[in-house]
């Protein structure tokens, strides 16, 4: 292994190649997830937290007589593998075996090797982010600031003992804050492989502009309203679907609303929702951590559900061909999409809302939990910029409010679909689009 | 900790004084965990995890920098070092006020939590053969799909040194698991988990906490429960009489006191992330947080609580604080640089989740004063009004006033007797408003630290383990319902 934390595919390959050649085990699967990230974070206008972090950590399965152990070690050095691999072996060997385990997945091709790092972002330097910062923060116009301005590049390399090789290097650039401005509060995120694709100026200007917009906040009286909902309130909707709804364990353990509704029509027919890590609007690795290649996986085609995310494991039980959706394995959560994209519209935000005789337009989505996963019921505030539109026009900024709906009869009752989708998401990057729907309940209201 | 490490610490502290920091803290830390999940008598995952690394953070012209490295040599950790100055000067580019910290003589000493019986020795088979023998008697039940059985456990080893000349070990070994039964039946999905929901109880000890939680012993009640649910009726909307077991007690401790008591919250320190306080600096000593019953502790030297340690990420010794007294705010949770805001020392809650990441304001073991009665006696004093147990779902705002918190399962309450059982029950409030309406809290019989181990918060995202005692409390005029 290089001396760099981040392996080139030679060097990657070499290290896991040798993990699995000394294995003692059946199988053995050795993953390398390295990163290397700079975060620099404000709070009133000024950097209050500051760090840099590099690591690297060696995920093994091994397999002996059919049962199955993990072991995760940030000792990657080869001089130890040897301890590790026979402490994995040990752990297997205590273990029953798991008679749905159907082996490693075995290689598609040769050795699959991705690069997306743009290095400028890969190695960029506290100084570089603690100048986007000082942009943006000159563009809220004295306004308070509070955000991150994160960079980082990531590795991640599979290696097994069918023959699976596959190696992905990405970087990732991004800005998240909120300008307050009395009791109002504005709020933008923009992520991209490239820091200098983040237009630190227009988004800090758009911050304050928003927060302004978001003065002198009035209540509105809980109850069922149309919405228009901005991408990053539609992302996380798509994040939790893709969680909990388009997972395929909880599909074959009845637990999401797709186990009895695959097949039928669950959204309204203008959305299209699908996973493809390949998307140039999105960030992702055309591998799962099996090392199985991608492709695009329909999940909503005209609002009828077509798919779920498998790995090879719950493949396996379902009887279906393998989607590559594998988490870190072993992992009892199961498999899911991490790149899901909505096509867009073709209208913008502003004719969103100029369509919208009455209704509620919703910046973001806070402190989102499910409360009943088989009907995708989900609970929330709003956050830093609500607002009334009445007469096709905002007219007033309104108290954070309650949420209690279900995703998917949300998704039923869209009436339009914006043009201007983004890669949005803190956690799970997903591509959306503006909304508008016809129905969406507020069950309650708090003091700002 | 192992001896690779040795003199590494030191190094750094070096390298980083050398560099022109004024103020130098190294911590290397190695985790070691294991995580047992089993589903209806099949093990699903058996990960063992190992992490190492050291953190330096530095002080430099009143900004902070920090860097970190996972590789025990001499160049790589001098280089974190530097790295770390370097990250600070960059600070200044958007600078504020410079930051100072408030006093603390340094620390030399070692602290360790009793084990009686080290997780590490006892054998894998016992573990699982627990977890296989309490999933499959909850999936014998009627309408039960899956019995799931959790057992995760934590051993971190610290070493912290200051410029300052603090030099402190701590060996922290955490212990828990839980079980859970998940009832489907025509689309109907219900879910009773004990001793409590996302994997259960946690504490500070060794697998004699695992013993303790009978988890095969509990299975059959659960899953009866679970199976009941999907028949049960969904919990009537109302104005009412809510009366919380000791699990939704904790929770509803975490969410709407601790981390509103958390001081950088409160100084806008997460404002674009997790979100803020409603409380106010100038709140503290006088702020009417709720009823005269309402006695809150934040108490780090709480033994076998979940968030119990012997010094904090800072160096400062674990101690116990009076956050809420008769109903009124006494103080919140500081870390060196945010109590010297106050005027104050640091009450030692700034904690890091590993070596990689920086020390934030994090709770300890934040919870009730137990008063008197037992949960028996709460509803047999109560004419009207709902049994909530076991957190199912919880939302809050980012200024932590108005929550919803969802539960396993009701029972309703009449003339002091449970009645039926209620599906998906809910309730909401506004957080001063309703510790307001606490108006009894049970007694020490019924008291125990919860652990929670997942707590979040920071950029980058942190995991913090806390504790919470409490025990059954009872609330009036609570809307509550069904979702």
């Amino acid at each position: 292994m290089s001396h760099d934390i981040l392996p080139d595919p030679e060097s990657a390959f070499r290290l896991l190649e040798a993990v699995v050649g000394r294995s003692p085990a059946d199988e053995t699967e050795a993953v390398l997830v390295a990163r290397r990230a700079g975060l620099t974070r404000f709070a009133g206008s000024r950097i209050h937290q500051n760090v840099v972090e590099e690591d690297a950590h060696l995920l093994l399965r091994v397999v002996v007589d059919g049962r199955v152990a993990g072991l995760r070690t940030n000792r990657v050095e080869q001089a130890e593998t040897d301890e590790v691999l026979a402490h994995a072996v040990a752990i297997a060997r205590h273990t029953p075996a798991d008679p749905d385990f159907p082996g490693l997945p075995g290689p598609a091709g040769g050795p699959l090797v991705y690069e997306g790092s743009v290095p400028a972002t890969a190695e960029a330097t506290p100084q570089r982010r603690a100048e986007a910062v000082r942009r943006f923060v000159e563009a809220c116009g004295g306004a308070p600031a509070a955000g991150a301005v994160e960079t980082g590049v990531s590795a991640v390399a599979v290696a097994n003992s069918r023959g699976v090789r596959a190696y992905g290097r990405r970087s990732r650039a991004s800005l998240v804050a909120v300008v307050q401005e009395e009791e109002g509060s504005g709020y933008v995120q923009s992520v991209d492989a490239d820091l200098d694709r983040l237009d630190l100026t227009s988004l800090g200007a758009r911050a304050a502009a928003r927060a302004r917009a978001a003065r002198r906040p009035a209540d509105l009286e809980p109850g069922t309203y149309p919405v228009i909902l901005e991408p990053p309130a539609v992302g996380l909707m798509l994040a939790y679907l893709a969680m909990t709804t388009f997972n395929g364990k909880a599909v074959l353990e009845g637990r999401s609303a797709l186990a009895t509704r695959l097949g039928q029509q669950v959204m309204d027919p203008r959305v299209q929702i699908w996973d493809d890590a390949t998307d140039p609007r999105t960030i992702g690795l055309p591998f799962d951590f099996e090392g199985v290649p991608k492709r695009r996986l329909d999940l909503v085609r005209e609002g009828v559900a077509v798919g779920v995310a498998h790995d090879s494991r719950t493949a396996h039980r379902a009887g279906v061909p393998n989607t590559a959706h594998a988490l870190p394995q072993p992992n009892p959560f199961g498999p899911m999409p991490t790149n899901v994209l909505m096509a867009p519209g073709q209208r913008s935000l502003d004719e969103l809302i100029a369509a919208t005789e009455r209704g509620v337009l919703v910046t973001r989505l806070h402190y989102v939990r499910v409360v009943h996963p088989a009907r995708t019921v989900i609970t929330g505030m709003t956050r830093d910029g609500t607002f009334l539109v009445e007469g096709g026009r905002i007219v007033r900024a309104l108290r954070n409010l309650r949420f209690n709906v279900s995703m998917l009869e949300v998704f039923a009752a869209v009436e339009a679909v914006g043009a201007e989708g983004r890669l949005v998401g803190e956690e799970l990057a997903v591509f959306a689009p503006p909304v508008s729907a016809h129905r969406f309940t507020f069950t309650g209201r708090t003091l700002f | 900790m192992a001896d690779r490490w040795d003199g590494l610490a030191e190094r750094a502290l070096d390298a980083g004084v050398a560099a022109g920091a004024e103020y130098v803290d190294v911590r290397v830390v190695r985790s070691e965990t294991l995580s047992l999940s089993v589903k209806n008598g099949r093990p699903e995952a058996v990960v063992a995890d190992d992490d190492e690394g050291l953190g330096v953070r530095v002080l430099v012209d009143g900004s902070w920098g920090f860097a970190c490295t996972p590789r025990p040599e001499p160049e790589a950790v001098a280089r974190a070092a530097l790295q770390a100055v370097e990250v600070a000067r960059a600070s200044r580019l958007v600078g504020g006020p410079a930051v100072r910290l408030a006093p603390q003589e340094p620390v030399q000493a070692t602290w360790a939590n009793p084990v009686r019986r080290d997780p590490w020795r006892v054998p894998l088979e016992e573990m699982l053969a627990l977890l296989a023998t309490a999933t499959e008697a909850m999936r014998r039940v009627p309408g039960v799909r899956l019995g799931e059985g959790f057992l995760d456990f934590w051993r971190t080893t610290k070493r912290f040194r200051s410029s300052q000349g603090a030099a402190i070990g701590q060996t922290i070994t955490e212990s828990g698991g839980g079980i859970a039964a998940v009832a489907v039946r025509d689309g109907e999905v219900q879910r009773r988990s004990y001793p409590a929901s996302f994997r259960g109880d946690f504490g500070t000890g060794g697998y004699e906490l695992v013993e303790a939680l009978d988890l095969a012993g509990h299975a059959q009640q659960t899953a009866e429960e679970a199976a009941a649910l999907l028949a049960a009726p969904p919990c009537p909307a109302a104005v009412t009489t809510l009366i919380l077991d000791g699990d939704q007690t904790a929770l509803q401790i975490h969410e709407s006191i601790g981390h509103a008591i958390e001081f950088d919250r409160i100084l806008g320190m997460e404002a674009a992330y997790a979100g803020t306080s409603f409380i106010t600096p100038g709140d503290i000593g006088s702020l009417r947080y709720g009823s005269e019953v309402m006695h809150v502790v934040a108490d780090a030297t709480l033994p076998g609580a979940l968030g119990t340690f012997g010094f904090d990420d800072e160096g400062v010794p674990a101690q116990r604080v009076v956050i809420v007294e008769a109903g009124v705010l006494r103080s919140v949770l500081t870390s060196r640089e945010t109590a010297l805001l106050l005027g104050q020392r640091s009450n030692g809650t700034a904690r890091a989740s590993s070596w990689n990441r920086i020390p934030l304001v994090r709770m300890t073991n934040v919870g009730l004063q137990p008063g008197s009665g037992t949960l028996e006696d709460l509803i047999a004093d109560t004419d009207e009004g709902v049994l909530m147990c076991t957190n199912k779902s919880w939302s809050i705002d980012d200024r932590r006033l108005n929550f919803q918190f969802g539960c396993e399962i009701a029972w309703e309450i009449r003339r002091g007797r449970r009645g039926r059982i209620f599906k998906q029950p809910v309730y909401s409030g506004i957080t001063p408003q309703f510790w307001s309406s606490l108006d009894r809290v049970a007694g020490p019989a019924e008291f125990r630290a919860r652990g929670t181990p997942n707590c979040g918060k920071g950029q980058p995202a942190q995991v913090a383990h806390t504790g919470h005692p409490a025990g059954p409390t009872r609330f009036r005029r609570v809307q509550v319902g069904s979702r």
